[in-house]
């Protein structure tokens, strides 16, 4: 009793000896964050639960074979991703990895008309017309629940790599360094799937407030 | 004068570029000068300081989105992986 559990090294060790207080301090710390990250990627609370539920299973036959060169959290967010994977999550529009150099169509949203053109004489890339002012507008239409389900809705019809990147970013405060790892990605890819992903989301929440009614 | 939200200066760095760079620059990723380029862009263009703002109210909007409810691990599930976890551990010493 009394480990530090808090220190990975003492947990994993504790976890080895078969500590069932390490196993469920592992439960009770890391249970919700696989759960906002499968319901991302599964859509009932049913599946949800059986994949996170597969994850912990997984977690107790493989914990011998954790190395410990990443984050245990990294580590479970690797395994539930495949776990999701194998359910067959939606990916019908996954990215082919050339795409995934930086380029000049990552507009975050905005259209390549929006900016002037190369030929212009004067101001090439520059607005056509100035983007809305949200600022001005007011908060109710950021808080409404149809707005939120706006987000919702964007975050689930993106490639799976831009949502996992999105959601543990935006959602759970990860590094990039912790994304790179559990996602197996290049800090240059998970920043143009960032971008790509915020960009999208930027779009929908823009479609839905500026088009008030 | 201002240009569409723009006043005319030797600023090469077009609103196009600034759009392409505006999650490194967010997140802190970009080196000088492209940093410093970027902020004496935003200083004098409207139309770029409104997408920055825009950008930081979409990762406010997904942030939020931690406060939707998941079911929290229920007890009979909790149960279940204890139990898995204990004849794990026992088959394997």
């Amino acid at each position: 009793m009394g480990t530090d559990f808090a220190d990975q090294a003492k947990l994993v060790d504790a976890l080895r000896r078969g500590e069932e207080s390490a196993f469920a301090y592992l439960l009770d710390t890391e249970d919700r964050l696989l759960r906002v990250v499968a319901r991302r990627f599964v859509s009932t609370d049913a599946a949800v639960s059986e994949v996170v539920a597969d994850t912990w299973l997984a977690v107790i036959e493989g914990i011998d074979r954790f190395e410990g060169r990443s984050t245990i959290r990294t580590w479970l967010v690797r395994i539930l991703m495949n776990k999701a994977r194998t359910r067959g999550v939606r990916d019908a529009r996954s990215v082919p990895f050339a795409s995934l150099i930086p380029n000049d169509d990552d507009l975050a949203g905005f259209d390549t008309d929006q900016f002037r053109g190369d030929s212009r004489r004067r101001y090439p890339g520059h607005w056509t017309a100035i983007p809305a002012d949200w600022s001005t507008m007011p908060a109710e239409r950021f808080e409404a629940s149809i707005t939120m389900d706006a987000v919702r809705s964007a975050i689930a019809a993106l490639p799976e790599s831009q949502r996992a990147v999105i959601v543990l970013r935006d959602v759970e405060g990860w590094s990039s360094g912790e994304i790179c790892d559990a996602l197996d990605l290049t800090d240059s890819n998970e920043r143009v799937l960032l971008h790509r992903a915020r960009g999208a989301v930027r779009r929908a929440l823009s479609d839905q407030i500026e088009a008030w009614t | 004068m201002r240009f569409f939200g723009r006043r005319a200066t030797g600023d090469d760095l077009s609103c196009r570029d600034l759009v392409t760079a505006i999650t490194a620059y967010l997140d802190d990723e970009l080196e000088q000068p492209r940093r410093a380029s970027i902020q004496h862009h935003l200083a004098q263009c409207d139309g770029c300081g409104h997408v920055i703002d825009q950008f930081q109210r979409t990762i406010g909007a997904v942030g939020s989105l931690s406060a939707d409810d998941v079911e929290a691990l229920d007890d009979t599930v909790r149960a279940e992986l204890m139990s898995a976890f204990r004849s794990s551990r026992r088959r394997s010493d």
